[in-house]
């Protein structure tokens, strides 16, 4: 019954694509929406729905080649590449932090948890929580709330809070330099005059009732400023438009894209000094940032959340459910492992696309120990070979597979290959018909696997997208629902895992294998220029428009090269002019 | 009587609705006067409506037999009111020549956003108008200010274009609350239960300090917000919005009030239990008037909410339009009267608290929509959106006269340019909720033919 469900809801899916031509919708050309297309629409991947914006021109025979957006016109940089050039640089706006960077940005200033579960989620662009739209009510409550409590934590110590003397004649003395002092660090810029004289009389507002409520009052204010909530960006006076970025709001995006945090001590100081007004220091910030742990750190969520693997750990996939296996910890362990890997790839100077979806290793802990087929002690320092080549990178990743496909089907290299072909590829699917017509599907029980798969492709209807997904689906086919590898299925059939990519810029062909298949995406020129927009919309909170063209294609150049270093990529977008410049600044 | 209250919520809480619709009758209501009716609006969405033919009440009028799946509503049957013969504007494309140029992702996708909006999917992959509570929120929240201007809930909405139903403008979904202890936290954090009328330093001595904060960051913002260009403006308003909404709930601080806050039991694995708890909490939240207009949303445009024992919503609706066979009807017979069983409890309890000379639920128009449902006569199938399973209840006091189904006019067949009369859209009826506010709008939502409410609903 519930099988034979499944089977119906697949077919249904798959007349519905069936007015695709076979040809891949190319990117909108000038994604240039930055009023209310931003922060709001999500992937294809994400909601099943259909696409967002995006998506380069291949398989149309156009000649554009490069940008996951398809904003860009061939190879090479484009010549608006200049900072006195307004078209080199798109208009952004204002981001509001995002939970994580409120809750590290509280902890480094204050050293206190903060508890962010009264905010409304981040609002998304792309798969990518960026929180770029404006905020509601319930928002603005829970800063209230939130500020609430953090200062009133804050001030039980007050003397650790100011490092000074807060009794007797220092108090006031103290107090004005906390708000001087703990103001800039907070608002990540000098205070103004009328800011300094507004939180003093908030100050002595409290004061009648005790020094440490007048702190309180102060720090509850400045945990609820435009200047902490938000990345304010005003540009250099004078400067014009693009305008050129302060040094400490250069600081401020550097810390927020590398650490999603507010800028430590060391770079504060770098701005505040005016060092970060030129490329080199930039550059030289950037690069110690990116030798901390921290950094680490957000390789593994810009990662979690492109693969969305946030639906392991937030109650999606509730059919999935299911499996008993598939529990809490199971889920836990299975995202641990692609941290760790992200980590030691980092650590071992691999941060690379290339070793993304080709490394032989593996992390496996608790639950997904036994998933591998693996004891405990076949690990090292909690890492293991898969000399037998089993897998390739976070591609073939438990985690990874467990999330696609979302529900039990025996279809799921429909969904793996959707996966790939639009969120790591960057190509757009056509949405399904407006009609939707049902025929009844072969039973899954008799037919052999392979065949039944490549009825979407036997079907003419069908064929026209299916070929563009499936095609790479089949080479998943190794890893079961939860990410076991398999060389048969529970039919008894041996499993066929070759297949073919077809309609791509540069990778088209057949592979044999999931390897095989790792290695054509690692390689893969579409798939470096997607990854960079997509560290584009993590960097920025917005979509790449026309103007954002330099930037995204000069990114996608670095990414290119080699085997595609991570940090190396991302020291020459943050030096881009796109980085230290904005448009949109009175 | 007040610890005496808190342990009839208790035993509310424990005991579930039977018990409840009895105690209920003696908490403390007293945000309204005695003769006093607040005009309120509820809507509420859950995925895939209702399997047309064991939906629709048969007989019109007020003498109409609920349909089969609908049976648990029977106690308030002269609270319902059924409107049948609309068509959902955002399905309409074989009649409608904007759909070419507006029609956008699946049928969820547009239903979902279609569904309390009356429009189509804008740039922004979201709706391209505010929803009807939105609009008639601002409408009330302009002539009486309460706490929160509306309270948005949800279950498992999930995300993307397909998981919002309800929208603050164009492009800008509300963000509703899931977790109840945030929701009881936002919404009742502030409200003190002290002696009517009654007031201390304390209290007062904590809203000053409350209104000082609130005063230096407004400071602050308006600095900011003299000094940027068009891209930040609508954050800027937004957050003093927001800003002012604070302020304006400071009011609750003074210790008049005398309504209770509801007991918020532990997170549940049970979406049952959850959903019910968010109109517990609605119920108290209307009570203590922090709001005056509530959305709740369960589920999104592909499903998302389970039942064990069921195959899922989505599928089951899409096995209905495949095979047909009477097992799958009854799978969906089951899902229909599952949601029949939890919008009663809704009634339930908004019809428990006495409010000025009736209930609550008769100052409450509440209106259930989806983002499809599926047909049965005029086409067979999945997500489709001719004869709209909407459905409303309560609010007679001020809005329509309960207790009846309401038969419009359409075409008897799928050929429907020639067979009779053309269908009425689903946006006549948002244009009649409006006017039941007291709002001057002959159109609601980008899709509106143009024809005002719907005929005979006033």
């Amino acid at each position: 019954m519930r099988r034979r469900n499944g089977s119906v809801v697949l077919l249904s899916f798959c007349l519905g694509l069936g007015a695709c031509s076979g040809s891949i919708r190319p990117g909108d050309s000038t994604t240039a929406d930055d009023g209310d297309g931003e922060g709001g629409a999500r992937t294809p991947g994400r909601t099943g729905g259909n696409g967002g914006p995006g998506g380069p021109g291949g398989g149309t025979g156009g000649g554009s080649v490069t940008g996951g957006a398809g904003v860009t016109g061939g190879g090479g940089t484009p010549s608006a590449c200049i900072a006195s050039n307004a078209t080199a640089v798109g208009a952004g706006k204002w981001r509001r932090l995002t939970r994580r960077q409120y809750a590290n940005t509280v902890k480094d200033l204050l050293g206190i948890e903060a508890n962010t579960s009264n905010f409304l989620a981040d609002s998304t662009t792309g798969v990518f929580a960026t929180n770029t739209l404006p905020p509601q009510e319930i928002d603005v409550a829970g800063y209230a709330s939130a500020a609430e409590a953090i200062a009133a934590k804050a001030v039980e110590d007050p003397a650790k809070l100011t490092g000074c003397n807060v009794s007797g004649a220092d108090a006031d003395t103290c107090a004005a330099k906390f708000i001087k002092e703990f103001g800039a660090r907070a608002y990540r810029r000098e205070l103004s005059a009328e800011e300094i004289a507004n939180l003093t009389t908030t100050y002595k507002a409290g004061k009648a009732d005790g020094v440490a409520v007048g702190l309180r009052l102060v720090l509850q204010s400045m945990l609820q400023s435009p200047s902490f909530l938000y990345m304010v960006e005003m540009g250099q006076a004078g400067t014009g438009s693009p305008a050129r970025l302060t040094s400490l709001e250069v600081a401020t995006r550097l810390s927020y894209l590398l650490w999603n945090t507010t800028p430590d001590a060391e770079l504060f100081a770098a701005a505040r000094a005016g060092k970060l007004d030129t490329v080199d220091g930039v550059k030289g910030q950037a690069k110690r940032l990116m030798t901390d742990q921290r950094f680490a750190g957000t390789l593994a969520d810009f990662h979690s959340q492109l693969l969305h693997l946030y639906k392991l750990t937030e109650g999606d996939l509730i059919k999935k459910d299911k499996a008993p296996e598939f529990d809490s910890a199971m889920r836990v362990a299975m995202v641990n492992e692609v941290k760790s890997f992200v980590a030691d790839a980092f650590a071992s100077g691999q941060a690379n696309v290339k070793n993304l979806f080709t490394s032989r290793y593996g992390f496996p802990s608790g639950p997904t120990v036994a998933l591998y087929g693996l004891t405990p002690s076949q690990l090292t320092n909690g890492r293991y070979e898969f000399k037998d080549g089993t897998r390739s990178g976070l591609l073939t990743s438990p985690a990874l597979m467990a999330v696609e496909p979302p529900i039990p089907t025996p279809y799921g290299a429909v969904h793996r290959g959707k996966m790939v072909r639009t969120v790591l590829m960057c190509d757009e699917l056509p949405p399904p018909p407006k009609e939707l017509k049902f025929m009844t599907p072969p039973d899954a029980a008799t037919v052999p696997q392979r065949v039944l798969l490549e009825q979407h492709q036997n079907e003419p209807s069908c064929a026209g997208c299916h070929r563009l997904m499936d095609s790479i689906g089949f080479g998943l086919e190794n890893y079961d629902a939860l990410g076991r590898h398999r060389t048969k299925y529970p039919k008894g059939e041996t499993v066929n895992s070759s297949g073919e990519i077809v309609a791509s810029q540069d990778i088209d062909g057949r592979f044999a294998n999931p390897q095989e298949l790792g290695a054509k995406l690692g390689s893969s020129k579409q798939v470096r220029a997607c990854l960079g927009t997509h560290w584009f919309r993590y960097a920025y909170g917005r979509e790449p428009s026309a103007d954002d063209a330099c930037a995204v294609a000069s990114f996608a150049d670095a990414l290119g090269q080699g085997d595609g270093d991570l940090p190396s990529s991302l020291l020459s977008f943050v030096s881009s002019d796109a980085f230290r410049f904005r448009r949109g600044v009175q | 009587m007040k610890a005496a209250a808190s342990r009839r919520q208790f035993i509310q809480s424990i005991v579930g609705a039977a018990a409840a619709s009895k105690l209920m009758n003696l908490m403390p209501h007293a945000a309204f006067a005695a003769g006093e009716a607040p005009k309120r609006l509820l809507c509420v969405f859950h995925p895939m409506g209702y399997l047309e033919n064991s939906f629709w009440p048969s007989g019109e009028g007020s003498s109409f037999r609920l349909g089969e799946t609908q049976t648990a509503l029977e106690p308030y049957k002269s609270k319902l009111l059924y409107v049948d013969g609309l068509m959902r504007s955002d399905r309409a494309y074989w009649e409608d020549a904007r759909w070419k140029v507006h029609g956008k992702d699946n049928e969820h996708g547009s239903g979902i956003n279609g569904s309390f909006t009356g429009s189509w999917i804008g740039d922004s992959g979201f709706a391209a108008s505010a929803s009807i509570d939105q609009l008639v929120a601002n409408h009330l929240f302009a002539q009486k200010p309460t706490p929160f201007k509306t309270i948005d809930l949800a279950v498992a909405k999930g995300g993307g274009p397909h998981g919002s139903a309800f929208f603050a403008a164009a492009g800008t979904p509300v963000k509703p609350m899931e977790a109840r202890k945030q929701a009881f936290d936002t919404l009742f954090a502030n409200l003190k239960t002290g002696t009517p009328g009654g007031d201390d330093a304390a209290l007062q001595k904590e809203k000053a300090q409350k209104q000082r904060v609130i005063d230096t960051v407004r400071a602050e913002f308006k600095a900011v917000c003299s000094r940027i260009g068009a891209e930040e403006k609508a954050m800027c308003d937004q957050h003093l919005a927001g800003i002012a909404q604070l302020e304006s709930r400071l009011a609750s601080l003074q210790g008049g009030a005398s309504c209770a806050k509801p007991i918020v039991g532990a997170p549940s694995s049970e979406q049952s239990v959850e959903m019910r708890g968010q109109m517990d909490l609605i119920r108290s939240a209307f009570a203590c008037d922090l709001a005056r207009v509530a959305t709740l949303q369960f589920g999104g445009a592909d499903g998302g909410i389970e039942a064990s024992g069921i195959p899922g919503q989505h599928e089951t609706t899409h096995a209905v339009g495949d095979s047909g066979t009477q097992s799958v009807i009854e799978d969906h017979k089951k899902w229909d009267a599952l949601w029949a069983k939890d919008m009663a409890y809704l009634l339930q309890q908004l019809n428990s608290v006495n409010e000025g000379n009736g209930t609550m639920l008769d100052n409450t128009l509440i209106l259930v929509g989806s983002d499809t449902n599926t047909g049965q006569t005029i086409i067979r199938g999945a997500h489709q959106g001719y004869r709209a399973t909407y459905w409303m209840a309560g609010g007679s006091n001020f809005a329509f006269k309960t207790g009846r189904t309401l038969k419009l006019p359409y075409p008897v067949s799928n050929d429907f340019h020639r067979n009779g009369p053309m269908w009425t859209y689903h946006n006549a009826l948002l244009v009649s909720i409006a006017k039941a506010f007291g709002m001057n709008l002959n159109a609601v939502g980008t899709w509106d033919q143009g024809k005002g409410p719907v005929p005979g609903l006033a």
